[in-house]
Formats: C-alpha cells, structure tokens, sequence
C-alpha cells in the first residue's frame, strides 16, 4: 500500500480492513532496512551537496557594484585542471566494474567477486590520487583556498566529496576482508556489495554534476 | 527477510550480562534513550542556570558586578543554542523518540541498534565539546545563537577565537550524531511494525517524532554547511560570509563574501528546527491528553495530516527570521504568505486537542495538568506569531521583548510543558515506580504561573520598544522607570521558576529511590508500551511473541465495553463486555 494511500485509512473503521491490515502492513516497504537506510542517507547528502550548490551560486551572484561588498565579489573563473577530465573516467570506470561485480555476487560467482572488489578498490584509490594531483597542480600555479571564492568553493566540494568516497572505501575494505577471510554468508556479502554499488553510482552522478557545476561558471 | 526487531523469538533471549554492555554501552533503545534524556537534561540544566544569571543582570543592573558585557553575550548564546538544539531536539527525538518508538510500534529494538548507540556517544561527544569551551582562554562564543557573521569570527566579539570553533565543531558533530539517530527512527517506522501496526493505527507520538525526525535530517545538513563554511572563514581565510571591511580600525584579510548568505543557510534549518521540536511535542501531548481524557483523540486523521502538512510548509518559511535584513519586499510577502498559512494546520490540531476534551472524563493527573498548561502556553505563544509573521508588524516589535516573550512561549514554555508532561506519564512505565502526586502538582502550577509572570509582562515590554540582547537599557526617553520595575519583577519570577525545578528532581529521585511500585497500565492506556510483559521492559521488549494489533491506540469509552479502554493488542473475542450475552464490535465514533 502507498504511504499517501494509506493516510487516507479511518482507523476506527473497521469493516473490511481487520484481517487484511493485519497480514498486509507488516512487510513495510518490502526491501531490506539496510537499503532504506542508505537511500534516506543518500538524500540526506543530496540534499547536503545541493545547499552548498545554492551557496555556491549565491556567492557567485554577490553582486559587485553594491557599496555593500566594497566594490567586488572577489569571484575569479577557475581554471579547472585538465587532469579531472582523467579522473571523471576512472570514476565512471569504477561505477561499472562495481556494477559488474554486484551482478556476478548476485550470481554467487565467488572468485570473479573477489577480483570486482580488489579491482574496485583499487579503481577509487586511483581516483582519490588524481584528485590529490589536481589539488597540487592548482596549490602550485598559485590557487590556495583562500585566493577566491571560485578555488574555495572548489577545494571544499572536491574535498568533500573524496571524504564521502573514503566513507564508501571503509565499508569496500572491510566488504572485501569479509569475501576473502570470511566468505559464510554469500546472501549477506551480495546485498552489501548491493548498498555500495548504489553508493558508488550515487557518488557517480554527484562527482558529474559538481563537474558540470565547475566547468560552466 | 527476518531480523530481530520484527521476528518472533522462541529461543531464550541473549540479554547483555555485564554491567558495561547493559548501561554503558548499551545497545538497548530504552538504555540509549535513558542514556540521552540524562545527558540533554544535565546540559539543559546548565542553560537554565545561564539564563538566571542573565536575568540577575537584566533585572537589578549594576548590582551584580561579576557579570561584565562580555559574559553577558556568552550566556545569551550557550543558553540559547543548548536550549534548542541540545535540550530540546536531544531530548525529544534521541529521548523519547529511541524510548517510544519501538514500544508503540510493538518492536523489539531499533533497526540498527549499534548505530543507535554511535548516534548517543557522537552527541555526548558534542556535548563534551561544547561545555569545553566554557574553559578556554576566551570563554565559550557569544555571538549570539543565530553565530551570524561577520561578528561571530571577528576579533572584539566574545569567544571569537577558540569558542565560536569549538561551537561549530559540536554543531557539526550533533549533526553527524543526529542524521545516525535520524535515519534509524525513520527506518524503524517504516519496517519494523508488528503485525496489524499499519501507519494509521500508530499513536500521535510516533507521527510527531517521525515527521520531525525526516524534517531533522533534511535541516541539519543546512546546519553543517554554514558550519562547515564559517570554519573555512575562520581557519583557512576564506570569504564565504566574510566582507571586506574595517573592525577595530584595521582592514580584515577578507573580501566579497556574503552575510546574508549565512543568514539564509541559518534559517533554512533554523525554522525547521522549530517543528523539530514542536512536532514530538504535538504528538505526546496528543496521547497524554486522550488517555487522561478518556476520549479518543479528535480528528486522528487530520492529526496526521496537519503533522505532516507542518512538516512540509515548515522548509518555506525560513525568511520570516530576516524581514529585517534588508531583503526584497516581494520576499517578504511570500515568507508572510507561507507563515500564515502554517497557521491553519497548527489552528486544526489546538481545536482538536480541546474537542478531544470536550465531554471526556477528564483525570486530573500530573501529566494531564502539564499537558493542558501546554494547550494555554502554546495558544498564546501561536498568536503572537500571527502577529510578528506579518512583516509590517514584525519591523517595530523585531528586536523587541515581544520577541523574546513570543518564541518563549511558543517553543520554550511550550515544549518544556510537554517535556514535563511525557515524563510523569511515562516514568511509572520507564521506571516501574510511581511518582509523588503532590509534588507534582507544586511543580506544574509553580510552573505553569510562574512562566506566565515571566514572559506575559514581556509582551508589553516589547510595546514599549525596550531592545533585546542589550547589556544594560540605560537612561533613554521612551524606556520608563515603571520598565524597570516591571524587569525586577521577571527577574524574580524566572528565579523562582528556575529554583522550583529541584521540586521535580527531588520528586524524580524520591520516587526511584522509594516510591510505591507502579502498576504496568497505572493511567488505563490502550497502547502497546504499556502492555508489555515486564514493567519497566526488559531486554527485546515482548518476551517471546510479539504483539498482534487489533485497533487504533485511541479506543476509550467504547459503548458496551465493560472498561472505558480496549487496549490495542486485545483480541475483539476477548473483549469484557458490561453486557455479558453481548458481542463486542468495533464501532465508528
């Protein structure tokens, strides 16, 4: 039964309802609670990410001619290392082979998971180091995170977004401790290798939209 | 898939052993909840004894020599912030939000009782941080509790250095804390009802906590990011909120950034906040207010409806908090728009709350009391939010005592009386004791008039245009002595007020100590937590088998029935009937 669907119940009605509630609700939403979980934290962190995308713009359009902010915004275009380009690659790469490995856990092939999980993880490691070089390359041509609010904003979205991908990397590890040391329960691993692969795509399209957000402004 | 909260569990159940694992790190939702009830009620201490001391200064200036300006400003702030985000918002959701939530919905536990436990010891920590700043060089921020910038990070203001970064490290972590509590009560809600627990036989304290708990983790991040982006100021010397400008004569290192910005992330979780608090708040004053009636809760439906249709017109509001900020006029008219509109669903649920009344067999009890001083408290602080929700009244009385008197009536006085009201209701069923009745009642009625000769005067102090947030009023035209006087005599009802609350602990402790044992259902109730096998209830709740409901939680004075409650776990066959030939059926009211 849909959520707004059942607001409509009269709970001191009872014709017809008793026994049907009585079997019909307790499944709730029918999936795992891990995963409803995820998807309420997940629109936790959009709604997150979409506050700072408001702040950015609204930074943006501090308008410079008002005796209020002295004469300028102090908003300089950001000139965005080529490198990101590289690193979006790896990062959509990385969603597929984790696609791939949630498919074959699903299949229960346990030693094509094992290569998903370490190829995964190494995948993201790389990831997270060709973010580290696009913020040495701008440290040295000058960019710190205080020279504007354009690289501030840059230095404080990529960084957290990478804390968000560390975040998924330590639930990764210790799911592929688990396939290697401690393969008991094949069901479990592939439903948490389900929630990362959910997690992964997420940050996906997260990393591509502040991207787009980067070059275009 | 079966898991604990929702399974049956024939084997003998696995209760933690050692004292550590049962009060410490408990995993238990009713040690959590115990857990953080204890830690927002100590802190909340703390903010009340500020705010003595804030009106020690306010009510005879010049008398008491070790309050200078500077502390002055910091118990505003640390008064203000633990009030709200560390009482109230602590206490209702981590509070009794982990102790109801399973028990009205007939769960064994929380979905996920380890993070359950991480969510407690994050806000402990939060805590920790926060009253840390009380101890260094420079004291805790006292930039008031809204921290806006430029002067919450700028040299002159009190506590710009450590404090105001201590205070946004532990908003941060209460954030972090809260979104783990968060994304398990709603989780629970949605899967772990037993069976015949549908959504609309759940009590009114599970809707209230539910929606607040989805408002909660959609506000917060609005939190973290001003956070977040403040601490960059301060830190790194970025210009997110910063402007150029020129304090103590010297030109600061920043540029372009935008106040008003913070203003609005601010409000986009400040307001709300406020339904974060006053949500749980309608929803156990709701279920007191029935049980004590002995009616069943007018408009069940529209209960809901109006919790959720708060809940969701509570995200466009935020800007009535800056009609003063220069904003463009057309925004105003919008925000004013919206706020009045929150005013119908509220209006529906006090008409609700007194029709439920109308005709019941009303028990004056302890609880009863404190939640009909919340009806009064909480219809005079709602109508003078009608008043400054509007921006052409809100412009002269901003600033003002009105204001002060207003958000105290409503999310103060009004919160606390359902706070005090839940706790004497439930404390037989938490504590397996019952409390002093006469003790009780010189707590509510202290309480009840005492806040009304705190904050009624306040209203016309605010007419008179006497400021907020001032040190001392000095000597000016339009304040007259009679103003004066007028704040002496608050500041000796808020002392009073303020004192009498060792009347409620001494009660508290009185009782647990010796206080006669508690029957399991001593008020008559129909819902699931007070049917449980072990009073208080041990370890998973249910004992073996879960509960299998039959009925909404609000069957009193059924026509017929022997009793004036069916509780909602009784099967229809098994119900007494005063009529012994016959035959129970459930009927429309």
């Amino acid at each position: 039964m849909s959520f707004f669907r059942s607001l409509l119940l009269k709970p001191w009605n009872y014709e017809g309802q008793e026994t049907s509630a009585i079997a019909g609700d307790m499944a709730g939403l029918g999936s795992a609670p891990q995963q409803i979980a995820l998807v309420i934290f997940l629109s936790v962190v959009t709604v997150l990410f979409s506050l700072f995308g408001v702040a950015y713009f609204m930074r943006m359009a501090v308008d410079t001619s008002s005796p209020l902010f002295c004469g300028a915004g102090y908003w300089e275009v950001l000139n965005e290392p080529k490198i990101l380009w590289l690193n979006t690659g790896i990062l959509i790469f990385t969603s597929g082979v984790i696609e791939w490995t949630r498919r074959e856990a699903g299949l229960g092939r346990g030693g094509l998971v094992k290569l998903g999980l370490v190829f995964g993880a190494v995948l993201t490691l790389a990831f997270l180091y060709g973010q580290s070089v696009a913020w040495r390359e701008l440290n040295q041509s000058g960019y710190m995170v205080n020279s504007n609010a354009a690289t501030s904003f840059f230095y404080l979205l990529t960084g957290l977004h990478a804390l968000h991908v560390i975040g998924g990397l330590w639930v990764w590890f210790s799911t592929t401790a688990t396939a290697f040391f401690d393969e008991t329960d094949p069901v479990r691993l592939s439903s948490t290798i389900k929630l990362c692969a959910i997690y992964w795509h997420f940050l996906l399209i997260l990393w591509v939209l502040l991207f787009v957000l980067f070059l275009n402004t | 898939m079966s898991y604990v909260p929702i399974a049956d569990q024939p084997d003998e159940m696995h209760d933690p052993q050692t004292f550590i694992t049962k009060y410490i790190w408990s995993q238990d939702h009713k040690v959590i909840a115990i857990q953080y009830a204890g830690t927002a009620i100590a802190v909340g201490v703390v903010a009340l004894v500020l705010s003595g001391l804030m009106r020690l200064q306010l009510g005879f200036p010049d008398t008491f020599t070790f309050i200078e300006p500077a502390e002055y400003y910091q118990y505003v702030t640390m008064h203000g912030m633990i009030m709200v985000v560390y009482l109230l918002t602590a206490l209702f959701l981590g509070g009794f939000g982990n102790y109801l939530i399973p028990l009205q919905i007939g769960a064994r536990d929380m979905v996920f009782p380890f993070l359950n436990m991480l969510s407690y010891w994050f806000y402990l920590l939060s805590v920790l941080i926060l009253m840390a700043s009380f101890f260094v060089p420079g004291g805790p921020t006292g930039a008031g509790w809204t921290l806006y910038p430029p002067q919450a990070i700028t040299e002159g203001t009190p506590g710009a250095g450590a404090g105001i970064m201590l205070m946004l490290a532990s908003l941060a972590v209460f954030v972090v804390a809260f979104t783990m509590g968060g994304l398990n009560y709603v989780t629970t809600v949605l899967q772990a009802r037993t069976r015949g627990m549908t959504l609309m036989r759940m009590p009114l304290s599970v809707w209230g906590i539910f929606v607040a708990t989805i408002l909660g983790l959609f506000a917060f991040p609005a939190l973290f990011v001003s956070a977040v982006m403040m601490s960059f100021d301060k830190l790194l010397g970025t210009s997110f909120f910063m402007p150029a400008m020129i304090s103590l004569g010297e030109v600061v290192d920043y540029r372009g950034g935008s106040p008003i910005l913070f203003q609005h992330l601010f409000w986009f979780f400040g307001h709300p906040e406020v339904y974060i608090v006053a949500l749980p708040a309608f929803g156990l004053v709701s279920d007191v207010l029935s049980t004590h009636a002995r009616r069943n809760i007018f408009g069940y439906r529209m209960m809901v409806w109006a919790i959720v249709a708060i809940g969701g017109l509570s995200f466009i509001v935020w800007a009535h908090h800056m009609y003063v900020s220069g904003m463009n006029p057309y925004f105003g008219f919008f925000f004013a728009f919206t706020t009045l509109i929150i005013a119908i669903p509220t209006a529906i649920k006090v008409y609700n709350w007194v029709l439920t009344l109308w005709q019941g067999n009303i028990r004056l009890t302890v609880p009863m009391l404190f939640a009909m001083g919340f009806i009064f408290t909480f219809i005079h602080g709602g109508l003078t939010g009608l008043f400054l929700g509007n921006v052409t009244i809100d412009l002269p009385l901003s600033d003002t005592y009105f204001v002060v008197a207003h958000f105290h009536m409503v999310m103060g006085v009004s919160p606390v009386m359902v706070v005090f009201a839940a706790i004497y209701h439930w404390f037989p069923k938490i504590s397996g004791k019952m409390f002093d009745e006469r003790l009780g009642k010189i707590h509510f009625w202290g309480t009840f008039l005492g806040t009304y000769a705190i904050y009624l005067p306040m209203h016309y102090l605010g007419f008179l245009g006497v400021p907020r947030r001032y040190f001392a009023l000095g000597t000016t035209d339009f304040i007259p002595q009679s103003a004066f006087e007028l704040n002496a005599a608050i500041s000796v009802a808020a002392i009073f007020v303020g004192v009498l609350q060792i009347v409620f602990f001494i009660n508290i402790f009185k009782s647990l100590w010796s206080g006669k044992k508690a029957d399991p259902n001593p008020w008559d109730a129909t819902s699931l937590e007070w049917l449980t096998p072990d009073t208080p209830p041990r370890h998973g709740n249910w004992g073996h088998e879960l509960p299998t409901v039959y009925r909404w939680a609000y069957e009193y004075g059924s026509p017929g029935v022997k009793e004036d409650f069916v509780p909602q776990n009784l099967p229809p066959n098994e119900v007494q009937m005063e009529n012994p030939g016959e035959k129970y059926k459930e009927s429309e009211h």
